[in-house]
């Protein structure tokens, strides 16, 4: 059983065709990208299609034999331009946005009531991502949510690690105060 | 760490279901396997899988419980069945609300993904409209209430017209790139398929909730259908198909268009305003549709094309802006009942 996730040596596998190495990849990624994704469509069912099509058009690129320098950055690429073509086919009307079902994982060290408040925090912050413009949401999310360094989520969003910084502060600053409206209403 | 910091890995929670998550990467995997595989059937978790006409009678008869209606498959599509979990296997006969409709979802956009060319893609598109409508049934014999069998309907439709789209572009790559024959052929299968489709939409007595829906969907089944046609015209000479079933086919669309333009008549005798401008564009399509009729005996079918390609183009114009006043009137008259009521 593989222990570490050695992606130079599934990339290499991929490339010279070998399908089944692609499934760690899959394995690896998939939730990340799909988080990614979720925060930016109005529905679990719009982030779970591009998701899925976000692996397709990667496997597709990979089997050219194209090479890539980093792989995290080439699927949340994939999955930036698959979200903008997604609002292009809709037109600029955006539908309302369905309230989200957050599922809390199960935490038997929580009472009921923690649990109650616990989605009550998350439907909330949930709620105040999806109110920022898309560029501070996406480093917030690519940073705090996924676990990415300053310097991947740059590379990410192609910009650099000093400008990454500061649109991660107006970002969070920008957040807080919608949270802090959120509050006062 | 700041609170709002607490409350954002709060959110690292978010993630796809197991169920999509396994059926994805099985989906996805046996995809990636069976490409460049043309016949080779596939053991997969003891399901054994075939190609073409064989298909729906092996399935039918190990699983006739679980599929209560017959898988059309064409026999030039090589169609798997992917996956070795068994709600890939549930999930096809699900239909929109089910907990499986979303695996059925995902297999299916794999399955165009991975269409070897724009012909089997193009084919397997229609085979997915196919079964759109076969869902659309599905639903309307269902116990549900009204608001989720409007809701469930409303969001069909919407796929079809979806899928529509997707066929329409298929056609476009064919028109360039397919052997002439086999561009000709897929491009009079689609054809005939859309009449289906509109006869069945037309036909529908649905709710008036989605008609515009309905109507969208519709103007999609249009432009499919004169992609088709611009298809079989333009490979008319190299696929060696005779003039006079070109001749019949544009025939028959005049004559839908004609059809279409005199309604329009209808409607916008029906508005006060701006009626006058709106009959002169009225004639206008009027007047395109004739000089193409009166070009059929000459048989220059790509002029002839190029006209009802512009007649098309005022008929959605007119239709949009018949709808957006028809809203507006709705709009003001439920204002007018609404100060009425105080």
């Amino acid at each position: 059983m593989r222990t570490h996730f050695n992606e130079k040596i599934l990339l290499y596998k991929v490339r010279k065709g070998d399908a089944e190495s692609f499934g760690p990849i899959f394995d690896h990624y998939h939730e990340k990208i799909y988080r990614f994704i979720y925060l930016k469509v109005p529905t679990g069912q719009d982030a779970e299609d591009i998701t899925a099509e976000t692996f397709l058009k990667a496997w597709q690129y990979l089997k050219e034999q194209k090479k890539i320098s980093s792989l995290q950055a080439f699927l949340y690429q994939i999955a930036r331009n698959l979200v903008i073509d997604f609002y292009r086919k809709r037109g600029t009307v955006i539908e309302s946005i369905d309230e989200q079902e957050i599922v809390i994982a199960d935490r038997g060290d929580l009472t009921l009531e923690e649990k109650v408040m616990l989605k009550s925090d998350m439907v909330q912050i949930e709620a105040g991502l999806r109110q920022l413009k898309d560029a501070y949401r996406e480093v917030i999310a690519l940073h705090y949510l996924n676990e990415l360094s300053l310097a991947e989520t740059g590379n990410v969003i192609g910009k650099s690690h000093g400008a990454t910084r500061v649109l991660l502060h107006r970002g969070m600053k920008a957040l807080k105060q919608i949270l802090a409206e959120t509050k006062q209403k | 760490m700041s609170k709002t910091v607490k409350q954002l890995k709060l959110l690292r929670s978010i993630k796809p279901s197991k169920e999509w998550s396994v059926t994805t990467r099985d989906l996805l995997l046996s995809q990636i396997q069976s490409q460049g595989v043309s016949q080779a059937p596939s053991k997969m978790a003891g399901f054994v899988a075939y190609a073409g006409d064989t298909f729906a009678t092996v399935y039918e008869s190990t699983f006739g419980i679980l599929f209560a209606r017959p898988l059309r498959l064409m026999a030039a599509l090589a169609v798997f069945v992917a996956g070795s979990s068994s709600a890939v296997i549930f999930a096809q006969g699900s239909t929109p609300g089910d907990p499986l409709y979303s695996v059925k979802q995902t297999k299916e956009q794999i399955q165009v993904a991975f269409a070897p060319n724009p012909e089997n893609r193009a084919q397997l598109e229609v085979s997915l409209v196919d079964e759109r409508f076969s869902e659309l049934k599905v639903v309307s014999g269902k116990e549900l209430s009204q608001e989720v069998k409007n809701e469930q309907t409303g969001a069909l439709v919407s796929e079809v017209a979806k899928k529509l789209s997707s066929v329409t572009k298929s056609l476009d790559s064919i028109k360039h790139t397919s052997e002439p024959k086999k561009a000709a052929e897929i491009a009079g299968y689609v054809s005939k398929k859309a009449e289906e489709y509109q006869k069945a939409l037309a036909a529908s007595t649905g709710d008036a909730s989605h008609s515009q829906k309905v109507a969208q969907a519709i103007t999609k089944i249009d432009e499919t259908k004169t992609k088709a046609l611009e298809v079989i015209v333009e490979k008319q000479d190299s696929a060696g198909i005779p003039d006079e079933e070109v001749a019949l086919q544009l025939a028959n669309t005049i004559k839908e268009t004609q059809d279409t333009v005199q309604k329009i008549r209808v409607s916008i005798a029906a508005l006060e305003d701006e009626a006058q401008e709106l009959v002169a564009k009225q004639q206008e399509a009027v007047k395109v549709l004739a000089e193409a009729e009166g070009l059929l005996a000459k048989k220059e079918f790509k002029v002839i094309l190029f006209k009802l390609n512009q007649s098309k183009g005022i008929v959605s114009e007119l239709n949009k802006k018949i709808q957006t006043k028809q809203t507006e009137t709705k709009k003001n008259s439920d204002g007018q009942d609404k100060v009425r009521a105080f």
